[in-house]
């Protein structure tokens, strides 16, 4: 059976690709069907802007259909495209003149008391508030909780996407939970 | 609680394997802190994957194929097939059109050429042409530098002409008469590029 005499959407990722690299444009429909959720979600958890989302996902798709023919299978099609993006959204944030995110010191063990665990945990009960903390994150933070807990990725594929170190993406985890489980605790000690 | 974040992450994301999961299950029922850890850790997955943002499909399609269309003509090109295409009858008959405006081209340019002075020590203003000199496109790996890039490239006297684009791309140029294609071969060889291709 040949890729002729299967429906597009049957195809997977790579042979995807394959097509696009022959300006195949229904397989472009399918491939950007398959894949827009992913890369806007991707985007708008580091971005929070909906209108620059949408114009980084298209310039995101724009550069997968440019560079299918490139494609040779060494990171998974989803590693590779979401790789796009995080470029994109870089080139973004260098036009807009914002300066390199700090990493912070990762040494430190997580010390949060348990009194104050449980308290994090009642108010993360009320999944408004819990939104309204993700969304005071800061966008590095996002990101990586974003690729942790939506995508499901392991350390080394969110390295690879965010092209660092797996021990920066430990720094930024632990970064990120710490200052979740933070805002919580406050809140479900003001609620008590 | 002696999980690290990821043996925790992997946990949550249901990754772990019949005996590690066991194991957990087994740690979380006795130890009520790395429960609470765990219960955080669905709430904000869940808070994460309740939240269902949508890219405005057609839309977003439609300008995309918009802007495809308005790509370079030379994007859109499909790379040589690894088929001929099927020849089709009458297809030749612009074959002496073309043949016949070819020739007078020819004769215009030759009857140009002799009227001409024969002021030889010309040359453009914008410099030699160097369109004509074989090109690569290579993505090095991002932590490699730009001295052992050059380095790198030394060996076939490569000159960097463009680059890093957005996505680490850096566009070489090679002496005339350089085996473009050996050199491809080499340098996909080498662990430190990841991809190689003609531009």
């Amino acid at each position: 059976m040949t890729m002729m005499d299967t429906p597009m959407e049957d195809h997977d990722d790579s042979m995807l690709l394959e097509a696009m690299a022959r300006r195949d444009n229904e397989a472009l429909e399918c491939f950007y069907r398959r894949h827009q959720q992913r890369v806007y979600r991707f985007l708008l958890s580091r971005l929070n802007d909906t209108f620059v989302a949408n114009d980084l996902l298209n310039d995101t798709m724009l550069e997968a259909w440019r560079a299918a023919h490139g494609f040779r299978g060494q990171a998974r099609v989803t590693t590779w495209l979401l790789g796009i993006a995080y470029h994109k959204m870089q080139d973004y944030w260098r036009q807009q003149g914002r300066r390199e995110f700090q990493e912070l010191d990762e040494s430190q063990p997580d010390e949060t008391p348990a009194a104050d665990l449980e308290a994090a945990l009642e108010a993360a009960s009320d999944q408004a508030f819990l939104k309204a903390c993700l969304a005071r994150l800061a966008p590095e933070q996002r990101e990586i909780l974003h690729l942790a807990f939506y995508e499901e990725l392991d350390y080394k594929d969110i390295g690879n996407i965010l092209n660092i170190p797996t021990g920066t993406v430990k720094s930024r985890m632990f970064h990120a939970k710490k200052a979740i489980k933070s805002e919580l605790a406050r809140a479900g000690r003001r609620n008590k | 609680m002696n999980y690290d974040d990821e043996h925790l992450l992997s946990y949550v994301n249901g990754k772990l394997d019949g005996d590690q999961q066991q194991k957990m299950q087994a740690d979380i029922a006795q130890d009520t802190e790395l429960a609470n850890e765990i219960a955080l850790l669905r709430a904000m997955k869940q808070g994460w994957q309740d939240d269902e943002p949508m890219p405005p499909a057609d839309l977003g399609l439609a300008r995309l194929k918009r802007d495809i269309a308005q790509e370079p003509s030379g994007q859109n090109e499909v790379p040589p097939a690894s088929e001929p295409p099927k020849r089709q009858r009458h297809q030749g008959f612009w074959k002496p059109v073309a043949l016949a405006a070819c020739l007078i081209v020819a004769v215009q340019t030759s009857v140009v050429m002799f009227q001409s002075t024969s002021d030889t020590q010309w040359s453009l203003l914008s410099g030699d042409s160097v369109a004509s000199l074989p090109r690569l496109q290579i993505a090095p790996d991002p932590n490699m530098t730009l001295v052992e890039l050059e380095a790198l490239l030394h060996p076939y006297a490569a000159e960097i002409v463009a680059g890093p684009g957005a996505l680490g791309i850096y566009t070489l140029q090679l002496p005339q008469g350089s085996d473009i294609e050996q050199i491809q071969r080499q340098l996909a060889d080498n662990v430190l590029i990841e991809e190689v291709s003609l531009p």
